[in-house]
């Protein structure tokens, strides 16, 4: 990958903290990089990467920060950016939050990261499980148990290190779609995608050996179950521990799990069900005096299903005033700062229909701001729901020492990039 | 960490703070209290951090390196390796310590001072430490080995010579069979860039199974790396490729995107040659590519965008069913945003080209003005391609004029404008509405896409002189030359089409253009017209309305890169060519390759006052091709003082300049002069005609006394050149670097001068030289 170093900045384009891996560019060239990205903004070319002379700076932006590393070779801007997202997820994991102030507050253990995250430009471990075994909070004293290199950078299972040990073994499975949606402003489901996950938790003893079924459906056709409901995944991603190649020849899902909390798979699918939370809006707008709304809101799925925490988020233009609102069900919030209106429905049941009505007084000067046409945006979450139809049928727990291990499973379908464009 | 820390970074008082370090640290009673010590040690790198300058307290802090606390010792070894450099003789007095530690009892130590040892960049210093970093390649711990073999790589940049002397590739080699996967990623990293030279690892069938029967057990990254090597490796028959693709199949379901992007370049590389199976396996690659497209990862998505754009180039149909995903969504960035109108620009097709364009259209309405622009120049990009669907795209255009927002409708008119000289008859009706137009627009390109409509079009709009009128006697005040040129023409050609009614407004408009107007092509044009006309008006009218006064069109959809240079980009897949478009020659500078004895210098700042011309248009900085034997003629064979004397006569005045008939330059020499000297000319121009081969080109320099030292190899796009001359009296040398445009026909030289006063006289040497035979003379 040869990254010749790296640089955290704030938003004005000062440094906080760099490393220099491979000294072959001068670390001052990172002040010509700010004005680059001012200048590209200001024309409207901006990318993730820019270049001044021979240097390329790939950077991303998270929070008030700019990560940013800089290569002199036709580097492998992929692997880049995946790197620079895999830092930002150490450093969370680490400080809960990553920010200026989380930076500053712990400069000390960064350094040490960045000492271990790259050597020479080349990535090495970003486990953050596995740094967290030598580089801690606290620090190390050398004479009260010198730490070594954890077992897991020797062992063969990179991912687990040796000597877990749990009073009470437990795992959690969470299944999670999320939906994504784009609707035309003449209401044509334009992109409808789920993105699913499995995410798990996992508080067990020892080395455990871990297997998963699933409805999966040419599992099922496989071995002749075809009558019973299947799920047909398209594009499943595994976590680094599920063995690959068994999945490829029976469809068994195996693995040793790492201990704590990890994605165990994600998988998506191309749908053409019903979208879930359907708006349709009329709005009318008499230039210079009032615009009014109406908005109505359907449950697209099964009665016996509830949506929760139903958000509906809906724009006004900025110099509308004097807000009023008639609905039956729910809260609604003006925002002035968002420029939106915030309709908000604890529980939602299924089949269901409700309707809101807004008025706004317009100025009768025009607003110099043009502010285009946002679309309305929609959150909820489905709880014991998946709209793919996914179902977990097992998991296996065997250890060797033979214990007993709780599996709890949960379900949840909620909003991804669900969007209804307006007119 | 104490709470206090956050003070660190306060700003006040940062001058005194340095001897108050300095004091603190050589206080004994801080050096007996452990964590005051460190306190204070944290304090120093919070500084160092801030950009202060603390070399000064160098001595101090070896002192403090002595410690048994690792969280200490990382950051006193963090400070030496920063100040290393600054402090060379001081940093001779760090190697005890860190040599005692690379023996210490614990791994994390031992390969920490390995680690620092080997970035301490200073050459002087390597001998003390190739002995540790030898034992350090043979340690019991895998962390200490892997840290062994990163410092390889560092110090054979520091002196190429020790790893030749040490025997380190085959120390390397041997490494590759470490259980430690980690170890074994780091030695490939480490041999690739070592034998860079030689084209990198070189992956022979034993290495490439190997590599791919251990691949499962690397980090992604390794993978990644891994799969990118292999692309190296040609399988000895198809049956050997489909193992390794069926085997390498499941890495395009690996949670590591990075993984993904090699493993979908490897599939395209091995199965390039294999045409029946192109299409099957884009198919394959599609899925992977529509999941990045899905991440949340934009800048990750942006650069699959600029994959797909260029798979598109290989087989143009291949997204047509997944076109919906390139609709942008109202939170995409700006730069996803444009790209997604890129792609959906090229894959629209007779199956979805109303959803496209309705899509497109949506964005018309953009609050980003420049989005919008470019989402109505889509539409008459995909009308100029798909003509089936032409009439529809006009009649969407033509509803955008109704809309009478000043932007929209005038970038609507330019690009009817082209539309009308391929479908005449749709776009035709678009003329009812000129009057209304003519209101609302203000912007020059706009008002120069009406004139022309107006010009073209006079006869079958009834107003149309007394549209053009008033823009005549606004002349005075109109700032754009484009306006006032299609004014000119638009009115020559409204006048012999109705003369009664332009006649008068012609007059004026020629009287003011030639008396008044101070922008030469306005001028000039005017001029020549009205002489045409005083000559002959039947001859004028033949030149102004023949039908060659349309001008040319240049969608961008035909105007493709050469096919050529498009093979170059997928070779250099998953890279930035992609990102750029263009293949790495164009921006990256090529890298010295190793010459014995040579210490690889660093580049020094040489250019800061250049800068680019152009974003994307990056220029190869001071690239130094590497020197290929067969163009190392040295001195002139000819000897001969062609055109010399002619020059002479011609150039009395100036001091002429005597060049040594056998300049002397060894490659390295060359490096080193073009490396340290600022550039000090660089021109542009067009060429009268290109060199059928290189040594063509070459020979016409050498005949001049200019001797090449490096070219690029025959047969690419750019084709560059090296040359030098000496001064006959020996004193100073010309530098010159040329570099040939084959497609632009350009040629651009760049000169570096050691004695400045004779950078003119050399420019117009060059010049004299090439004028006639390569580039067109001056006027």
């Amino acid at each position: 990958m040869s990254m010749s170093a790296v640089f955290v900045l704030d938003i004005k384009g000062k440094v906080i903290i760099s490393r220099n891996y491979r000294g072959d560019i001068e670390m001052s060239k990172i002040e010509k990089f700010m004005p680059l990205v001012l200048e590209n903004e200001e024309e409207g070319t901006q990318t993730p990467i820019c270049v001044h002379q021979d240097v390329t700076f790939v950077y991303i932006k998270y929070n008030n920060l700019y990560l940013v590393s800089m290569t002199k070779k036709n580097a492998n801007v992929a692997l880049l950016f995946v790197f620079l997202h895999k830092m930002v997820q150490v450093f969370s994991e680490y400080f809960k939050e990553l920010e200026e102030e989380s930076i500053r507050d712990n400069f000390v253990i960064i350094y040490e990261l960045l000492d271990e995250l790259v050597d020479f430009g080349y990535p090495q471990f970003t486990e953050t499980k596995i740094l967290q075994e030598y580089i801690t909070q606290e620090g190390h004293k050398l004479d009260v148990g010198a730490p070594k290199p954890p077992v897991a950078l020797t062992n063969a299972v990179s991912w687990r290190g040796e000597g877990v040990k749990y009073r009470k073994n437990e795992v959690f499975l969470d299944v999670i779609e999320s939906v994504n949606l784009l609707v035309s402003a003449n209401a044509n489901v334009l992109q409808s995608e789920i993105v699913g996950s499995v995410k798990m938790r996992c508080y067990l003893t020892g080395m455990p050996e871990l297997r998963l079924g699933l409805n999966d459906k040419i599992l099922f056709e496989s071995t002749g179950r075809s009558k019973s409901k299947a799920v047909e995944l398209e594009d499943v991603k595994f976590h680094q521990c599920v063995r690959l190649s068994r999945f490829e020849n029976d469809r068994t899902i195996s693995f040793i799990p790492p201990d704590g909390e990890f994605e165990l798979m994600s998988y998506r699918l191309n749908t053409h069900v019903k979208p879930l939370i359907w708006i349709e809006s009329v709005i009318e707008r008499h230039s210079h005096s009032r615009v009014e709304y109406m908005i109505k809101a359907k449950s697209q799925f099964k009665r016996r299903s509830t949506a929760n925490n139903v958000e509906i988020h809906i724009p006004v233009p900025p110099d509308a005033d004097t807000p009023k609102f008639k609905t039956t069900v729910g809260v609604v919030k003006y925002t002035p700062e968002d420029n939106e209106i915030v309709w908000n429905m604890k529980s939602f049941p299924g089949g269901k229909e409700f309707l809101l009505r807004a008025h706004f007084r317009l100025p009768s000067v025009d607003s110099e701001i043009d502010q285009g046409r946002p679309p309305i945006k929609v959150k909820f979450e489905i709880p014991y729901f998946t709209v793919s139809g996914i179902q977990v049928r097992y998991l296996k727990i065997i250890e060797k020492s033979g214990y007993q291990a709780l599996p709890w499973v949960r379900y949840i379908t909620q909003n991804g990039d669900y969007q209804l464009r307006t007119t | 960490m104490s709470a206090s820390s956050t003070t660190y970074f306060s700003d006040s008082n940062k001058k005194g703070e340095v001897s108050e370090l300095k004091k603190s640290l050589q206080s004994p009673e801080v050096q007996r209290d452990a964590s005051q010590y460190k306190k204070i040690i944290q304090k120093v790198i919070s500084y160092m951090t801030l950009g202060m300058d603390l070399s000064s307290l160098f001595m101090d802090m070896i002192k403090a390196g002595a410690t048994h606390d690792l969280v200490q010792k990382k950051l006193v070894y963090l400070y030496i390796c920063t100040y290393a450099q600054s402090n060379p003789e001081l940093a001779l007095l760090t190697v005890n310590t860190l040599r005692k530690d690379s023996q210490d009892s614990s791994a994390m130590v031992r390969g920490l001072a390995l680690r620092s040892m080997c970035s301490l960049r200073l050459p002087d210093l390597v001998e003390y430490i190739v002995e540790p970093l030898l034992a350090g390649l043979g340690d019991n711990s895998s962390y200490v080995r892997r840290c062994a073999v990163m410092g390889c790589v560092k110090l054979y940049h520091l002196i190429p010579d020790f790893v030749e002397d040490n025997g380190i590739i085959e120390r390397l080699c041997g490494l590759l069979t470490d259980p430690d996967v980690q170890v074994l990623c780091n030695c490939i990293s480490a041999l690739d860039e070592i034998l860079a030279a030689e084209g990198g690892l070189q992956v022979h069938k034993k290495l490439a199974h190997y590599l791919l029967k251990r691949l499962k057990a690397f980090s992604g990254w390794g993978q990644s790396m891994v799969i990118e090597l292999l692309l190296r490796y040609k399988p000895r028959n198809t049956d050997e490729l489909f193992d390794i693709l069926n085997l390498l199949d499941d890495r395009l379901k690996h949670p590591n995107s990075a993984v993904v992007m090699a493993c979908i370049q490897l599939f395209i590389h091995m199965t390039k040659d294999m045409e029946d199976l192109t299409e099957h396996i884009f198919k394959r690659i599609r899925g992977p590519l529509m999941t990045i497209l899905a991440s949340s990862n934009s800048e990750l998505v942006y650069v699959c965008l600029c994959h797909i754009e260029l798979l598109l180039t290989k087989i143009p149909n291949l997204f047509d069913q997944e076109y919906r995903s390139f609709f942008s969504r109202h939170t995409d960035p700006q730069y996803i945003k444009t790209k997604k109108l890129e792609i959906l620009t090229a894959i629209a097709s007779i199956s979805n080209v109303e959803e496209v364009v309705t899509e497109l259209s949506a964005h018309v309405h953009d609050v980003d003005i420049e989005m919008s622009k470019k989402s109505i120049k889509a539409i008459g990009e995909i009308a100029m391609c798909l003509s089936q669907a032409s009439e529809y795209c006009i009649d969407v255009l033509l509803t955008f004029l109704s809309w009478e927002i000043e932007y929209i409708t005038s970038q609507t008119l330019v690009v009817i404008r082209d539309l009308l000289l391929k479908y005449e008859k749709s776009a035709i009706a678009v003329l009812p509405q000129m009057s209304q137009c003519l209101e609302i627009v203000q912007d020059p390109k706009g008002l120069s896409a009406i004139i022309w409509i107006l010009g073209e079009y006079g006869q079958s709009i009834p107003d149309s002189p007394y549209m053009l009128e008033p823009l005549v006697n606004k002349i005075a005040s109109e700032q754009s030359a484009e306006v006032k040129l299609q004014l000119l023409t638009a009115t020559m050609k409204l006048f012999f089409k109705k003369p009664p009614e332009c006649q008068d407004m012609l007059g004026r408009l020629l009287k003011f253009c030639v008396d008044e107007e101070s922008h030469m092509d306005v001028h000039d044009r005017a001029l020549l017209y009205y002489r045409l006309l005083k000559t002959n008006a039947k001859e004028a009218e033949r030149v102004v309305c023949g039908s060659n006064s349309k001008p040319v069109t240049n969608p961008s959809n035909l105007n493709t890169n050469m096919p050529n240079s498009k093979e170059l980009l997928f070779k250099e897949f998953n890279t930035l060519s992609i990102i750029y478009g263009q293949p790495s020659v164009h921006f990256i500078s090529q890298t010295i390759p190793y010459i014995k004895g040579l210490p690889y210098t660093q580049e020094k700042e040489a250019g800061d006052e250049r800068v680019l011309h152009h974003q994307e248009e990056l220029e190869a900085e001071e690239p130094i091709l590497p020197p290929s034997g067969q163009h190392l003629t040295v001195g002139n064979l000819l000897g001969e003082d062609v055109g010399n004397e002619q020059q002479d006569e011609e150039r009395e005045e100036e001091d002429v300049l005597e060049l040594s008939d056998h300049p002397a330059l060894t490659p390295a020499q060359f490096e080193q002069k073009w490396k340290s000297l600022p550039q000090s000319s660089c021109w542009e121009e067009a060429m009268a005609r290109l060199p059928s081969t290189p040594e063509e080109f070459q020979q016409h320099f050498s005949e001049n006394k200019v001797a090449v030292i490096a070219s690029s190899p025959p047969g690419q796009s750019i084709q560059k050149y090296f040359f030098y001359a000496q001064q006959a009296s020996e004193e100073s040398f010309f530098l010159v670097e040329a570099v040939i445009d084959v497609t632009t026909e350009l040629l651009r030289i760049v000169t570096k001068v050691e004695d400045l006063s004779l950078v003119q006289q050399f420019d117009t040497y060059l010049r004299t030289c090439l004028e006639g035979e390569w580039i067109v003379e001056d006027d």
